[in-house]
């Protein structure tokens, strides 16, 4: 069984170590924002 | 990553699901729209079409089809050409047992059709019991037949208390077959209202595929469950409830609602048989309700940054109404699994 | 892609990712069809806006958002 995770034990989990967190970018004063998305809640 | 984009309120959704029938030939005993029979009054060819040409306007960009079971429409096929012309991407979610070679090479053609095959099992017995006998042997026929295409395919499976030790191994499955693994978050909703406290998965199991989440790489999930997602996949999807911000739900019969998990009365947002689909985006109260909602009773958690209080359908459907806060995200599982629970809620095969 | 008031907004089937371009007026969608790329979208355009868009081009190339065509 795994370990039960205190709530203060979860909460200071590191950093995403998968996929690093994209900021949003300026480019010569553009903000250009990347957000992952895979079906949008829900089933599909 | 910022919501700000997400909260300036977009034109039109990014995409949407579409529920082409409720027509079905299986009864899975979790089913959210609580498929089976087709409903008397389903949009025709003539205004399926009509809605493709609609959708293709307001600039969305992706339609999901389900149902029921999408390929039980005569038309189907018909309607997934009109989208291609148009160049809307499709992902068809279906339970593989209509899919053969021949389909397969014709959806193959277009280049612009994702599938997923539900499976909600790694055993057969344990599929089966949930989706019917015999469904396991016909969806993983359908995945060889997909992963032997150019078809984008994967499993979807449905997070049950039955199933949730054999995430890892319809993991691996997935890998021997060559196809993605994407698993769905089990809703109160439909057929799956009346299953709710047979087939939830406890605390603990939701815990433990958090923690297999953060360790694994390359599971799509949907954006189901992005509040028990644990530290490691945040910036990996949206944070918060997309309905009617990024994304609503057509119904079999042209009604709109928020999204899949919300097709009841009171979300109704309007029908296409009364109004356009752009006009519906546009000024649906219950649209503009869900775009202001603010989950107060969650904002002072360590957490709300991540999850902004989980899922409304949830919610809603549990009893806590649209702003109460998702009762399954990581903190309430967290603290549930730490109190200690009465002999009756003990159920077999669950993790303590 | 599609224009949103803040700009425009590009769709990448692949991710499926999104990105937000906050560009206001700069750009329009036609801006990037094959035929007007590199002629119209850039033509009788400031220093400045043609530097932004020069900008922005390679950002959305670099993203995976744009494919790069040579004419050679």
């Amino acid at each position: 069984m795994e370990k039960i995770e205190t709530v203060e034990e979860t909460l200071e989990q590191g950093p995403a170590s998968e996929q690093e967190t994209e900021e949003p970018g300026i480019v010569d004063d553009i903000c250009v924002e990347e957000l992952a998305i895979d079906g949008i809640c829900g089933v599909y | 990553m910022s919501n700000r984009f997400v909260e300036l309120g977009l034109s039109a959704p990014v995409n949407l699901t579409w529920e082409v029938t409720l027509a079905c030939n299986l009864r899975c005993a979790h089913c959210l729209s609580a498929s089976g029979a087709r409903a008397p009054d389903e949009l025709d060819t003539s205004e399926a079409l009509s809605l493709v040409e609609q959708l293709h306007a307001a600039n969305v960009f992706q339609v999901n089809f389900g149902g029921g079971e999408p390929f039980l429409r005569p038309d189907f096929e018909t309607i997934l050409d009109a989208c291609h012309e148009r160049r809307l991407v499709t992902c068809i979610s279906t339970n593989g047992t209509l899919i053969d070679r021949a389909r397969v090479e014709r959806l193959s053609r277009s280049g612009l059709v994702a599938i997923q095959v539900s499976l909600d099992g790694a055993r057969e017995e344990t599929c089966d019991a949930l989706r019917g006998a015999g469904t396991h042997r016909r969806a993983v026929e359908a995945l060889r037949l997909l992963a032997d295409s150019p078809i984008p395919t994967s499993i979807n499976t449905v997070l049950t208390g039955l199933n949730a030790d054999e995430i890892p191994a319809l993991h691996e499955l997935a890998a021997q077959l060559g196809v993605s693994f994407r698993v769905s978050r089990f809703r109160p909703s439909g057929r799956g209202a009346e299953g709710w406290e047979r087939l939830r998965p406890s605390a603990a199991q939701l815990l433990a595929f958090s923690a297999w989440l953060s360790s694994t790489a390359g599971v799509r999930t949907g954006d189901s469950f992005f509040s028990l997602t644990p530290q490691e996949r945040q910036g990996l999807g949206l944070n918060l409830c997309g309905a009617a911000k990024l994304t609503c739900c057509v119904g079999p019969s042209g009604d709109v609602y928020p999204c899949a998990f919300m097709q009841r009365q009171e979300f109704w947002a309007g029908s296409l048989r009364q109004a356009s689909f752009q006009e519906i985006w546009d000024r649906a109260d219950i649209f503009a309700t869900l775009r202001n909602l603010r989950i107060h009773s969650c904002e002072s958690c360590q957490r709300f940054d991540q999850c902004h209080g989980g899922c409304p359908a949830v919610a809603y459907h549990l009893g806590r109404g649209v702003a109460g806060g998702d009762p399954e995200c990581l903190v309430n599982c967290v603290q549930v699994v730490g109190t200690p629970q009465p002999a009756a809620d003990r159920r077999p095969g669950r993790a303590a | 892609m599609r224009r949103e008031e803040f700009g425009l907004l590009f769709y990448d089937l692949k991710g499926p990712k999104l990105l937000f371009v906050e560009s206001g007026d700069l750009l329009e969608v036609d801006d990037f069809e094959p035929a007007s790329a590199s002629a119209s979208a850039l033509a009788g355009r400031s220093a400045s806006a043609r530097r932004r868009i020069e900008g922005l081009v390679r950002t959305l190339v670099a993203k995976g958002f744009l494919l790069e065509q040579s004419l050679r």
